[in-house]
């Protein structure tokens, strides 16, 4: 992730990508960062968004949202 | 500085007076995970953000959270306007009546008045930020709180509109924030 | 407020919506060339919208594309939520 915020005009797509792959998951299921110095214990991290796909104007203000990957709708447990 | 716009960010229906609902609903006006807290937050903290896009996200998403205080001023708007005085006394209402009639007054759901308390402008940018993301994950609970509490369809709609945008900011404060340790590292802060 | 205006102002409301999402994408995302252009794309539509909206309906803004008129139509038309969005 080292370079990201410099590198204008490459695509975010590829670096958001390459970003998820740098976690791996071991045996117990939990990412672990093999590859990547930079990611420092005691620090929070979130995965950059990639620019993939967008719905149209009225779908999004429906959703409340124009990114299907950011849309987590709330499943209410009672009622 | 800003510019008012004549509309809201979403449209708000409610389907009939709901005094009671508009007395939970009023928290995410006035109360501690709400968007007035929110707005000031941000716009508070942009002042001392290292970077410009840093400063460009504090500043974008506190603005819009003052859309979000509007929305939630007029959903308490339209609950309580044509609520009759038996209504009211046969709700939770009553009590905010007493000290405000129908006025949208910056209060909890438990009628504790607005403080600056329930935020913090730190000067450390990485800690603000995780204020904001954990402000973010709060309101986002409310909201929830809040659907559960409803049994209004349209008050729902708008409910889970601004649910949604919580989530959408917790993923910009976190890139904002990943951003921000890159700058320390190259820093050589830490 | 009738049905073409609400219309006409949920139009310009989604595509507004659409032009703060791409803004807040493009605040961590500046040199994302994709999102800048739908972003330059939608913001034309909405101005094109805007002045269709105000000069049928009035003002959004203080300064806007309404036609001149007494009393000003900023004190006349609407406040947001005094609108009755009808049924969803």
């Amino acid at each position: 992730m080292g370079k990201r915020h410099i590198c204008c005009g490459l695509s975010h797509l590829g670096q958001g990508g390459n970003m998820i792959k740098q976690f791996v998951m071991d045996k117990e299921g939990i990412f672990v960062d093999q590859m990547m110095p930079q990611f420092q214990l005691a620090r929070a991290y979130v995965p950059f968004q990639a620019y993939v796909e967008r719905w149209p104007p009225m779908v999004g203000l429906e959703r409340g949202t124009i990114f299907p990957e950011l849309y987590r709708p709330y499943v209410p447990y009672r009622k | 500085m800003w510019v008012y716009e004549k509309k809201l960010q979403y449209p708000v229906r409610v389907r009939e007076a709901n005094p009671r609902l508009a007395k939970y609903i009023i928290t995410q006006y006035g109360g501690p995970d709400g968007e007035l807290a929110a707005s000031l937050r941000y716009l508070s903290q942009r002042f001392h953000m290292p970077t410009r896009e840093t400063v460009a996200i504090l500043n974008d998403i506190g603005t819009e959270e003052l859309a979000h205080l509007e929305i939630v001023g007029t959903l308490v708007y339209k609950l309580t306007k044509d609520a009759s005085i038996e209504e009211i006394k046969e709700s939770d209402f009553g009590a905010y009546y007493a000290d405000h009639d129908k006025a949208v007054y910056p209060v909890s759901a438990a009628g504790v008045p607005f403080t600056a308390a329930y935020l913090q402008s730190k000067g450390d940018p990485v800690t603000d930020l995780q204020e904001d993301m954990a402000a973010e994950e709060k309101a986002r609970s409310t909201y929830e709180w809040l659907i559960n509490l409803s049994d209004d369809p349209d008050v729902t709609d708008v409910l889970r509109f601004l649910r949604q945008r919580e989530i959408v900011h917790f993923q910009r404060f976190g890139e904002a924030l990943d951003l921000v340790q890159e700058h320390m590292n190259s820093k050589h802060f830490y | 407020m009738h049905e073409e205006q609400l219309r006409l102002l949920k139009e310009i409301m989604a595509v507004d919506f659409s032009l703060v999402e791409l803004n807040l994408f493009l605040d961590t995302h500046p040199c994302d060339q994709r999102a800048l252009m739908d972003f330059n794309n939608l913001c034309c539509q909405s101005k094109a919208l805007r002045r269709q909206y105000e000069q049928c309906y009035g003002p959004l803004m203080a300064c806007s594309d309404a036609p001149p008129r007494i009393p000003w139509g900023w004190v006349e038309t609407p406040w947001p939520w005094q609108i009755d969005y009808g049924r969803s």
